[in-house]
C-alpha cells in the first residue's frame, strides 16, 4: 500500500509527476491564444489572473500546449537592467553581442529577430521597472517579438494603465479560476496514479463543496490543500491518532490551516 | 507542517470563532426583521398626527373634563368625613373611594391650565378642542375662538372645531361672520348639527 506521505508528493507545488491541467479555462485562453497568434500582426498579450490560477503553470507548458508551433524565449523573473534582457535576446539566436551602448543594442536585437517569429514569454511582469517597460514598448512597436506578459491580475492595471502599453494595440486575456466539476476530475485524475481511487470517491463525494469554498476555486490552493491533507492523514496513521485516520471536515479544515489557505 | 495538536486546537478555535461570528449574524438579521416588523405594526396602527394623543393623556385629561365637578363643596366636606369612614369601610370599597378621590382633586381652573401645559408640549387636536370647549363654559368666548381657531387648524375634518368657532363668533356679536363660517362649513360638508344651528339663527 503506497503510504500517504508519497500521496501527497502528487500535490506539492512544482511537482514533478504532476501533469499539467488543462481545465476550460486554459483551452478558452489557449483557442484565444491561437487565433491571435496566427490572425494578427506582432503586438504585447497581457495573461492576467490571480495569484494561483495557473498563469505560470500556462506559460511553463507554452510549447507543450502548442505542440511546439511557435519559437519561444521565456523569462521566469522580469529584468531590472535593460541592457541584460537585451543582451540575453541576442546570446539567445547564438550571436555576439557587438553593441555596448543600449541603443544600439535595441537595434541589433531588432535585426536579428525582426523576420522570426518568436514569442517572449514574460512571468510576473507586474514587477517590470519602468525603464524595462520602456523598452519592450520600443521592441513591440519593431514588430519583432510577440511579446505575453503574465501578471497578478489585481497589479495588472498600474500597467496596463501605463502611457507607454495604454495607447498601443494590445490584447487581455484573463484566465479564470477552477470550477468544480474540475477539481473532481483533477482529484480523480491524480489519486489514480496511485491507485487512490477510493479516496478520490469520498473527497468527491462527501468533501467537494467543503473545498472548493475554503480554496475559491483556486489550482494553486486546491494543490496545497491536498498536499496538507495526505501529509495530516500520514501523520495520524504513523501516531495512531485514531480520530484523524479517515477523511473529515475537521481534518480538511486543519490541512487548510497548515497550508496558510486560511487565518486560524 | 504545523504541530497537530496545535492545529487540532486551531481548528477548534476556527469553528467556534465561525460558530459565534453566524450565530451573532442570525440574532442580528432576527432583532433586525423583528424590529422593524414592529416599528412598522405601531407606525401603522398609530394614529395620524393631528389626532395623536397617547392614551395615558386622553384618559387622565378626558376623566377630568369629561365629569366636570359639581357640587364641589359637598364633595370637600366629603373629603373630611373620609377618615372616619375610612374605618367603616371594607378594603375593596376604600380602594374605589380613592379612585373617585383622584377626580375630586383635579379643579376646573387646573384642569384648563393643566391642559394648556399639556398643549404647549405636544400640539393635538382633542387638546385644542377641549381647551376652548371648556373657555366657552366659561363663557370666555374670545379664548374659546382662539382655542377653536387653533384646533380647527390642527383638524379641519372635525366638526366640533367649526361649530365652537362659528358659536364663539355668534356669542362675541359677529352674527354675520358666525353664519358665514357655518355657510363655508356646509360647503364643505354634508353637517346636520351645522344646518339645524343655521337654521335656529336665521329664526332668531
Amino acid at each position: 500500500m503506497i503510504p500517504y506521505n508519497k500521496v501527497a508528493r502528487l500535490f506539492e507545488e512544482q511537482a514533478k509527476d504532476i501533469d499539467f491541467y488543462q481545465n476550460s479555462e486554459v483551452l478558452s485562453i489557449k483557442a484565444s491564444l491561437e487565433e491571435l497568434l496566427d490572425n494578427n500582426r506582432k503586438q504585447l498579450v497581457f495573461l492576467v489572473g490571480e495569484p494561483g490560477v495557473g498563469k505560470s503553470a500556462f506559460l511553463n507548458n507554452f510549447d507543450t500546449l502548442f505542440a511546439s508551433k511557435y519559437d519561444i524565449i521565456k523569462f521566469d523573473m522580469p529584468f531590472f537592467e535593460p541592457v541584460d534582457f537585451i543582451k540575453t535576446l541576442i546570446l539567445k539566436s547564438q550571436q555576439e553581442v557587438k553593441e555596448f551602448h543600449l541603443e544600439g543594442l535595441i537595434q541589433q536585437v531588432i535585426e536579428i529577430y525582426k523576420d522570426a517569429h518568436y514569442i517572449v514569454l514574460m512571468d510576473e511582469a507586474q514587477l517590470l521597472s519602468n525603464q524595462m517597460i520602456e523598452v519592450i514598448r520600443i521592441l513591440a512597436d519593431s514588430k519583432a517579438f510577440w511579446f505575453i506578459l503574465a501578471m497578478h491580475k489585481h497589479e495588472s492595471k498600474k500597467i496596463l494603465q501605463a502611457p507607454q502599453f495604454a495607447t498601443r494595440p494590445h490584447k487581455v486575456l484573463e484566465l479564470g479560476v477552477l470550477q468544480k466539476h474540475e477539481y473532481e476530475s483533477f482529484i480523480y485524475a491524480q489519486l489514480t496514479k496511485v491507485e487512490k481511487q477510493y479516496l478520490a470517491q469520498e473527497l468527491v463525494d462527501k468533501y467537494l463543496k467543503s473545498i472548493y469554498t475554503l480554496t475559491h476555486g483556486n489550482f494553486r490552493n486546491l494543490k496545497k490543500l491536498l498536499f496538507h491533507l495526505f501529509l495530516l492523514l500520514h501523520f495520524a496513521h504513523e501516531h495512531k491518532k485514531i480520530k484523524y485516520q479517515k477523511l473529515s471536515k475537521c481534518l480538511l479544515l486543519m490541512s487548510a490551516i497548515d497550508g496558510g489557505i486560511i487565518d486560524a | 507542517m504545523l504541530e497537530f495538536d496545535i492545529l487540532e486546537k486551531k481548528c477548534k478555535a476556527y469553528r467556534r470563532k465561525k460558530f459565534v461570528k453566524f450565530f451573532s449574524l442570525g440574532i442580528g438579521v432576527v432583532s433586525l426583521v423583528g424590529g422593524g416588523s414592529y416599528f412598522i405594526y405601531n407606525y401603522q396602527a398609530m394614529p395620524k398626527k393631528e389626532n395623536f394623543v397617547p392614551h395615558v393623556m386622553v384618559k387622565a385629561v378626558s376623566r377630568q373634563i369629561i365629569k366636570p365637578i359639581k357640587n364641589f363643596k359637598k364633595i370637600e366636606q366629603k373629603q373630611e368625613l373620609k377618615p372616619k369612614l375610612e374605618q367603616d369601610i371594607p378594603k375593596k370599597r376604600l380602594v374605589k373611594k380613592r379612585e373617585h378621590n383622584h377626580t375630586v382633586i383635579s379643579s376646573g381652573e387646573v384642569t384648563l391650565v393643566k391642559l394648556q401645559e399639556i398643549f404647549a408640549k405636544r400640539h393635538t387636536y382633542d387638546i385644542a378642542i377641549k381647551i376652548a370647549k371648556k373657555y366657552f363654559k366659561k363663557h370666555n368666548y374670545k379664548q374659546s375662538l382662539v382655542w377653536a381657531k387653533k384646533a380647527n387648524s390642527l383638524n379641519k375634518e372635525d366638526e366640533a372645531s367649526w361649530m365652537l368657532y362659528a358659536k364663539s363668533r355668534y356669542a362675541l356679536g359677529n352674527v354675520k361672520s358666525a353664519k358665514e363660517i357655518l355657510h363655508f362649513y356646509l360647503n364643505y360638508k354634508n353637517s346636520k348639527k351645522a344646518k339645524l344651528l343655521l337654521e335656529k339663527w336665521n329664526k332668531q
